[in-house]
């Protein structure tokens, strides 16, 4: 599939045949692309648009454990991840626990019109998330999140996410019954992520709080690069919502998918090399590191940057031959990539480069 | 040892057990009408008097002969049968109506040959029930050696079965039950045809009892408790003192753990003293208790009427051979093996027995034999199986299993067993210097490295406390479900044990297989281990309450948390003398008068080897060790080596134990007479207890909830000082942390706890809490202890793993902080390069540079450019010396 061009989202062209796998891996190859470092904020950085939508609660407890959830995401993606406050939208049952960070109400018009004002201002390649946080039903073909209201279905989202087709959209349902979202959602440049397997898990889901914990806690970011991946998030949130059944000694009653090929099929497994998983591991609510623009013009960074980008494909490589060379050959090979590149890092930093 | 062994062994003599308990009961007042309803009803005297009478006015008639003949065989008289029999075959020499009956009992009589030679002029005379004499020539043929001509001999019964099959009478329908189930040794299907053929015989004569008993013989034979009982309720309803039957529902009664199986026996034995197969079931429940002599002299009263009773004499062997009396065992044997030339009954059962020694490696050999003599002995191949399994022969274990299941499709334990060998597959093997670990692969990288490191430490200690060292390997079995352990164990579920030890091979319940706060892993597998020892010094000899009494000191001076503790039942139930005397000890183990005998048995053997340690020296625990392994008795072991009379050591421990808990015993009190009705009163919860103890801690309790917090802290202090082992979580410990807490004293409340989790081995939460309140408080030492505590109760949480490797690290307990890093990674971490990554770093610190290397490799290789592990490979390589590459 293509990989879609969204500069803010994550790596978006391959370098040599190894990118096909792993291209995402080092941040740092964005500044490579273009044939020169690029300094941080500069115009064409693309923008990150979250919509957090908490629905019909139920009961007290319910809904200030969605309020909960959704004000620590939000204000991780406005602190900590420098989203501006006036790209992110929160939508709640009511406005009355927290007036100035509750857009309105989650309601099907208020949801259609929020998402109605990110289309009009999303830049194509633009990143999009949007959250549910809450209750759902499924019955007969129909599935639907509930909401103040009459609640809104998985036919209505879909007629919304049809306005940002030009954007990278990551579409998480984490309430109950939600698995059919995924096959009507699913499409091109979209990541959907179901905290149910199908519409028939009713019970009340654990998702959406672990989902929240990647983006606001630590442990999410496997690969230490420095951000989490929603498909980084995805499989930290399925990990500990397995682990809470399983330390609860209780039946596990949600299992959650993940779709980003457009074929409409979730996987439980995603991985970063496909077929569900490559748009995942691109799509990234913390900005990319960049350098400052002492280090942009640095000459020694730049030739540093290229070592690492070789050594990065080096490793790619190497890894791709694991089971297929001796094991000591590959452990020989092994360090001495991993020593060379962190002598590089390391070289980096020394050069005031952060996160090479 | 499960209680369910006992009855496959019961059902390898075909008998049951007996203890002089109960009294017999009278049958119901039930007026018969006639001999016949006399002899149904149980009546025996009346049913003599009345076929003698019957007899006496129609001389020609078999038919009141052979009720007055059954009546007297049914009460043991064989000798006077056989008279009675034989004098109407001389009044009447061309009637041979009774031959087969003469047979009958000069077989149960043991005169083989005269009854082969009664059987075959029942058949030449054509006596109505020639059909049974065939049947009978046939199963004699069998005994005797001549298996092939025997098997034809049944088959024959086939035809017949299938040529008159509407015109065969009940007795005629037995006959081919009968042969049916010798045929099943071939084709087991054939029991169904058995038990068909029985089922039609009674339809058409209900009132047949003896049918129905051997109907509810082959039920248990095939693992059929249930309809057996069913079958025997329905006989015993009729006549309760119907021997046989009581007999077989004492079997069932072993098989089902439906209770004791004593008044079953004791009725069967009163009716008929001369029954061997229920003397040789008493002798067994006395092998038991380890009580050999009384055993030998009880399968001897089973060879009175026949002087070569399979069961008696197997049952005379057994206890010959565990009394080392080599030449009376080898003469039983033979005397076996004359009267069965090709069974392998006795090897077989000889080889349960030995098992329920805990002699493993001679059940191994006994059950060898047996598959040797006869290889088509189902018994004895699943025998072989399942001890071979115990003595660490896994591949040698599973192929004679395997074996065991084809013949006998039936038997559970060998479906049970072959079961769980198939899901060794999901298991590995971890190996130490002295140790081969099998772990669930899934748990192994967490639970192995704390098993390794202690059953390491464990041989270190326990070989200087015993002066022996097993030979290694010594196996370690960690079960991912109990189920699974229990099959492991005794072949079926049920077991109520956490680990079980075989000498060599140790079973245990992995922490996964338990809610958390059940038991604790640790001291459990100690436990274990130290019958290894104990086991192995005495050559499998020692007796149950001393290995286990051992086993649980031995825990109390691994850790001091570990152990049985003395709880308020004990002092309860030992001051109402309801606990066995040290000479009696076995008898609170293998036949406890309550439930709770048994764990209160563990406890005061356990005090027992303290106090002979501390008035001896440990010298006096080998030495006795070593009386066992050369083959005394308990008793003879207090006379010979502890130079004490038994009684006179009774005494002198209840002084001492009196002694030394002397304020624990004014403290707690039985609440009413022990005594109800003339009997004992069960115990357990039903003896209420009362006392200054529990006066205080219920004033304690009650002030506290009434918001009375220093009252109740002074109430409480009191409870603590009567009792201050008494460490449950309804305590005094509990309840003082939570007033102190109350009062917002944290550091009295961390003392509690501290103190609390200190003796009470499977508190979790509490050891967490304790160091939570430490670690406030500043002491790491304590916390660390705690925490080190904790993960022996409950290794799969992960916060117990976190904290204990943060704390371990910074007081550089460096070992502990590898152990806890490695156990967190076992963990499946959600971010696993932060896990490889410590754990690189708990290497580098502990100077382990070669592992340190290794794991921060793998934590780049999935994130090479994770900054702090690329800074620690440098560093790793920095230190690494020239050339070294």
């Amino acid at each position: 599939m293509a990989v879609p061009e969204t500069p803010g989202v994550g790596v978006k062209r391959r370098g040599d045949a190894l990118w096909g796998y792993r291209a995402f891996a080092v941040l740092s190859l964005t500044l490579l692309l273009g044939g020169a470092p690029r300094p941080v904020n500069a115009q064409a950085v693309p923008r990150t648009h979250m919509l957090i939508v908490t629905g019909a609660s139920g009961e007290p407890r319910f809904a200030q454990q969605f309020h909960a959830l959704a004000m620590s995401l939000r204000a991780v993606a406005t602190s900590g991840f420098d989203i501006p406050d006036s790209l992110v939208t929160y939508l709640a049952e009511q406005t009355t626990p927290d007036p100035r960070s509750i857009s309105g109400r989650s309601t099907r018009e208020g949801i259609s019109q929020a998402i109605d004002r990110i289309a009009a201002r999303a830049a194509p390649g633009d990143a999009v998330l949007i959250l549910l946080i809450g209750h759902g039903s499924s019955e007969g073909d129909v599935s639907r999140f509930n909401v103040p209201g009459m609640d809104i279905s998985d036919t209505d989202f879909k007629a919304q996410l049809d306005k940002l087709s030009s954007q990278v959209v990551a579409f998480v349902n984490a309430a109950s019954a939600s698995g059919d979202f995924v096959k009507t959602l699913s499409g091109k440049n979209r990541v959907i992520v179901s905290a149910t397997k199908t519409g028939f898990e009713r019970n009340e889901t654990l998702f959406a709080g672990h989902f929240v914990s990647a983006y606001v806690k630590e442990g999410a970011d496997a690969d230490k690069d420095g951000r989490v991946s929603l498909l980084e998030a995805f499989a930290y949130a399925k990990r500990e919502v397995q682990r809470e059944y399983e330390s609860t000694n209780r039946l596990q009653t949600e299992h959650a998918m993940l779709d980003d090929d457009g074929d409409g099929a979730g996987r439980a497994d995603p991985g970063a090399r496909g077929p569900d998983g490559m748009v995942a591991s691109r799509f990234f609510l913390q900005p990319a590191v960049g350098l400052s623009s002492a280090a942009a013009s640095d000459p020694r960074v730049a030739e540093l940057l290229a070592t690492q980008s070789r050594l990065q494909s080096q490793l790619d490589s190497l890894r791709l031959a694991k089971g297929i060379m001796k094991e000591a050959d590959y452990e020989k090979a092994l360090e001495d990539i991993l020593t060379k590149i962190a002598e590089n890092a390391s070289a980096l930093r020394a050069l005031g480069v952060r996160k090479p | 040892m499960s209680r369910r062994v006992l009855s496959a062994l019961a059902l390898a003599l075909t008998a049951a057990v007996a203890a002089p308990v109960a009294c017999a009961q009278e049958p119901a007042a039930r007026t018969a009408a006639n001999a016949q309803e006399a002899l149904r009803y149980g009546q025996y005297d009346d049913a003599i008097r009345m076929a003698k009478a019957d007899a006496a006015r129609e001389p020609a008639n078999s038919r009141p002969v052979r009720i007055h003949a059954d009546a007297l065989r049914s009460t043991g008289r064989y000798a006077e049968a056989e008279e009675v029999l034989l004098a109407f075959t001389r009044a009447y020499p061309n009637d041979a109506s009774l031959w087969n009956r003469i047979g009958e009992v000069q077989r149960e009589r043991g005169r083989i040959a005269d009854a082969a030679a009664s059987f075959q002029r029942a058949i030449a005379g054509k006596a109505p029930d020639s059909l049974a004499a065939q049947v009978n020539v046939a199963v004699l043929r069998f005994e005797q050696g001549d298996v092939d001509e025997a098997m034809k001999a049944f088959d024959r019964f086939i035809d017949v079965y299938n040529t008159r099959r509407g015109g065969l009478s009940p007795s005629e329908l037995e006959a081919v039950a009968i042969a049916c189930r010798y045929l099943g040794r071939d084709n087991p299907q054939l029991y169904k045809d058995a038990m068909r053929a029985f089922d039609e015989a009674i339809a058409a004569d209900s009132t047949d009892l003896d049918r129905r008993v051997r109907l509810a013989e082959l039920f248990l034979e095939k693992y059929n408790a249930t309809d057996a009982l069913e079958t025997l309720t329905g006989v015993l309803a009729v006549n309760p003192r119907h021997a046989r039957a009581n007999l077989a529902m004492a079997q069932v009664r072993l098989f089902d753990e439906l209770g004791s199986p004593a008044p079953f026996v004791q009725t069967s034995l009163e009716v008929n003293p001369a029954l061997p197969e229920a003397r040789a079931l008493a002798a067994v429940l006395l092998i038991d208790l380890e009580r050999y002599a009384e055993a030998a002299a009880e399968a001897r009263k089973g060879l009175t009427a026949d002087s070569s009773a399979p069961a008696a004499l197997i049952a005379l062997a057994a206890a010959q051979y565990l009394q080392h009396d080599s030449a009376g065992f080898r003469a039983s044997l033979a005397a076996i093996h004359a009267r069965q030339p090709k069974a392998a009954d006795a090897e077989a059962a000889l080889a349960n027995i030995a098992a329920r020694s805990r002699l493993y490696g001679e059940a191994v050999r006994f059950a060898q034999a047996g598959a040797d003599r006869d290889p088509k002995s189902a018994r004895a191949l699943s025998f072989l199986g399942i001890n071979a399994l115990r003595t660490g022969e896994i591949a040698r274990g599973r192929a004679a299993l395997d074996q065991s299941f084809k013949l006998d499709p039936y038997d559970p334990w060998s479906k049970n067993t072959l079961d769980l060998l198939d899901t060794f597959r999901d298991y590995e093997e971890v190996r130490t210097p002295r140790f081969i670990i099998m772990v669930e692969r899934k748990d192994a990288d967490l639970l192995a490295p704390y098993a390794e490191a202690l059953a390491e430490e464990a041989y270190d200690s326990l070989a200087a406390r015993f002066g022996h060292r097993p030979e290694p390997p010594i196996r370690i079995e960690i079960y991912r479900s109990h189920e699974d352990f229990s099959v492991r164990t005794v072949g079926l579920m049920g077991l109520g044990a956490l680990g079980v030890s075989f000498g060599r091979v140790v079973a245990m319940d992995s922490p996964a297989a338990r809610r958390v706060g059940e038991f604790n892993w640790g001291s459990t597998l100690w436990h274990e281990l130290g019958h290894v020892f104990t086991l192995g010094a005495t050559a499998g000899r020692v007796p149950r309450w001393l290995s286990e009494g051992l086993s649980v000191y031995e825990e109390r001076r691994a850790r001091p948390s570990w152990g049985e503790d003395p709880s308020p039942l004990f002092f309860a139930t030992y001051a109402a003398g309801q606990l066995p005397k040290v000479s009696r000890l076995n008898d609170g183990f293998m036949r406890p008068a309550f439930p709770a005998q048994v764990p209160l048995s563990y406890y005061l053997a356990s005090m027992v080897g303290e106090m002979i340690e501390t008035q001896r020296g440990i010298g006096a625990i080998r030495d006795m060790l070593d009386g066992y392994r050369r083959g005394l008795t308990t008793e003879q072991v207090f006379r010979d080596v502890l130079k004490v009379e038994p009684a006179a050591f009774d005494e002198a421990f209840d002084k001492w134990l009196r002694q030394r808990f002397a304020k624990h015993f004014a403290a707690i009190k039985p609440a009413m007479p022990v005594t109800l009705g003339g009997r004992r009163q069960p115990g357990g919860d039903a003896i209420p207890i009362t006392g200054p103890f529990l006066e205080s801690l219920d004033r304690g309790r009650a002030l506290l909830t009434e918001g009375k917090v220093d009252e109740a802290i002074e109430e409480l202090k009191k409870a603590k000082e009567m009792f201050p082992e008494y460490a449950q979580s309804d305590g005094p410990y509990a309840l003082l942390a939570q007033a102190y807490q109350m009062k917002n004293d944290k550091r009295a409340a961390a003392a509690e706890l501290q103190a609390m989790t200190a003796i009470n081995e499977e508190a979790f939460a509490e050891n967490m809490a304790a160091a939570a309140a430490m670690l406030e408080l500043g002491d790491r030492a304590g916390a660390l202890a705690a925490l080190d505590r904790a993960v022996w109760i409950n290794p799969f949480d992960r916060d117990a793993h976190l904290k204990l490797a943060a704390l371990a690290a910074q007081v550089s307990e460096r070992r502990i902080t590898i152990r806890e890093r490695r156990a967190l990674l076992a963990l499946d971490p959600t971010d696993r390069v932060e896990a490889l990554y410590q754990l690189a770093l708990a290497y580098a610190d502990a100077g382990d540079l070669v592992s340190a290397r290794r794991e921060v490799l793998r934590a780049l290789e999935q994130a090479p450019n994770y900054s702090k592990a690329q800074d620690l490979l440098l560093r790793i390589r920095s230190t690494r010396p020239p050339g070294n590459d």
